[in-house]
């Protein structure tokens, strides 16, 4: 039995277009994998492709050696947008797995309280999204996610749509969260610095078709915290990643 | 905190001094309206005094006016209703079954763009000149749009919500019931406005020019023929709070139960 999520060689196709070839690695439990690449290289297909919202052509993913070829508990997706119904409150919003799961509502929601005070939104429970900023919504979207007690956490660019001082914050944050609730973790973003401040290792994809250009073991102690970004070590990652970046970028043809 | 989530009604929209400017204004026009009329000399002109006189005798004594608002406000009672139940069902279908989009569309939107007025003297050929023609052209003006805000609610549904409640394993009766139809009813409130709106004129335009029946529509016609203006502009006000109603009365019912919706 092998733990983890394992993907191997997925292709996915768009019409005649193809979007990213044989792709394979590995998120080991309690491990975060940082993906990144220029825009339009397929990275928010790949992450819909590892819990089955989208289907591949060949190739297939697996958590702890069971197929998942459409979406099941125990995989969780963070949004870039972040995905919040309106016409509920922040308290049924990071219900809404636990219910759609089939757990009774007061239950759900008793569970879904201890999570929005993991991620501080306490007091604001009987609030409409509307009524909150953006990095208060992403923080219910990650409550959301947090309340199915995934395995696997897939964030599609989950601070991509919030202002550079929120980024910063909700980054940190992020990391807290995740050393009291640690789960294997794919972290799809633009920003450099961002996935080598997350990342255990970070996939650099790149190439038309897509494809793994390198893969960048990031050595950072944990627990991380803002210090670790004016350490050497994290600026030499940073720089090495940048290069890779702006290497297939360049051989993409899409230097925008 | 709390203020945050305050209602938004007409009257805190309108602090103080608007309410001023809109009292000083109306009386602006009340005033050059009354002393306009009184110079021009032609005393069968409605004036504000005058209105104000036929408001109690109109409503109270004009024996035609309620039996034609009855008339005319059932006919559009049942036109909307049934454009409401036909324009959802057209619409949810055509945003959910591409085959139907197909057939359809072109109708929807033809019907749509055809200005209402026009097809009534077909209608009237077909169905007599009776209220059968005027409920005809209901329904040719009000569907269309409750079609069209229903397909967008669930082509709109479709590209947002539906990844979210499928990523978390929501089944089919999930996504309907849980999903579809909050989602489109911002939609469906557009569109319900739009319909009644449509569906108002229709009702009056029809009965102009039908010209049978006893309608308030053709009450209006009958006043204005026979000079009296200030009872014809009170029969006027009925339909415009009508309009309003349907308006601003489905806004405050929405902000009432469904506080999460935003215009």
């Amino acid at each position: 039995m092998q733990n983890g999520l394992k993907i191997e060689n997925l292709t996915k196709y768009y019409g005649e277009m193809c979007v990213f070839k044989d792709i394979s690695f590995e998120i080991g439990p309690k491990e975060i994998v940082s993906v990144v690449g220029p825009s339009g290289c397929g990275k928010t297909t790949l992450l819909r492709c590892l819990n089955g919202l989208i289907q591949v052509d060949s190739g297939q993913v697996t958590l702890d050696g069971d197929l998942i070829n459409k979406p099941r508990p125990g995989i969780a997706i963070v949004f870039q947008d972040f995905g919040l119904f309106p016409w509920k409150t922040v308290l049924d919003n990071v219900a809404y797995g636990l219910v759609v799961g089939g757990m009774a509502k007061s239950k759900a929601r008793e569970i879904s309280m201890n999570f929005i005070k993991l991620v501080a939104l306490e007091g604001f429970e009987d609030r409409y999204p509307h009524q909150l900023s953006g990095g208060m919504q992403q923080r219910a979207g990650l409550a959301r996610a947090l309340a199915v007690d995934p395995k696997v956490l897939l964030m599609d660019e989950p601070f991509g749509a919030l202002d550079a001082q929120t980024r910063e914050l909700m980054q940190f944050e992020l990391l807290q969260i995740w050393d009291k609730n640690p789960a294997s973790m794919l972290f799809v973003t633009h920003g450099i610095d961002e996935a080598v401040l997350m990342g255990d290792r970070v996939i650099v994809l790149g190439g038309s078709p897509s494809s793994i250009h390198e893969i960048v073991e990031v050595n950072l102690p944990r627990p991380r915290d803002a210090s670790v970004i004016a350490t050497k070590e994290f600026q030499d990652l940073r720089s090495h990643v940048w290069d890779l970046v702006m290497t297939v970028r360049r051989n993409t043809g899409k230097n925008a | 905190m709390e203020s945050l989530v305050a209602p938004k009604t007409l009257l805190t929209q309108l602090n103080n001094t608007n309410l001023k400017i809109r009292l000083f204004a109306i009386g602006i026009v009340l005033l050059v309206w009354q002393v306009g009329v009184s110079g021009l000399g032609k005393p069968f002109m409605a004036t504000p005094l005058g209105i104000l006189q036929a408001i109690p005798k109109t409503l109270l004594n004009d024996k035609k006016l309620w039996p034609g608002v009855f008339e005319t406000f059932g006919v559009v009672f049942q036109g909307i209703s049934i454009s409401v139940l036909l324009g959802v069902i057209l619409g949810l279908m055509m945003g959910r079954i591409p085959a139907i989009s197909y057939a359809f569309a072109p109708y929807v939107n033809g019907f749509y763009a055809t200005p209402m007025v026009a097809v009534l003297p077909l209608f009237t050929l077909w169905f007599g000149f009776n209220v059968s023609a005027t409920l005809a052209l209901v329904l040719f003006a009000a569907i269309p749009p409750m079609a069209v805000a229903a397909w967008d609610g669930t082509k709109a549904l479709q590209i947002k919500y539906l990844e979210v409640a499928k990523s978390f394993g929501a089944r089919r009766r999930d996504i309907w019931l849980g999903i579809a139809i909050p989602s489109s009813l911002p939609f469906l409130i557009a569109g319900f406005r739009l319909s009644s709106g449509r569906a108002l004129s229709a009702v009056v335009i029809a009965e102009f020019l039908i010209g049978t029946g006893n309608g308030l529509g053709i009450h209006i016609m009958r006043l204005a023929q026979t000079f009296k203006h200030n009872e014809a502009i009170v029969a006027l006000f009925i339909l415009t709070f009508a309009g309003l109603f349907l308006a601003v009365g489905v806004e405050s019912l929405v902000r009432r139960f469904l506080p999460w919706f935003r215009k």
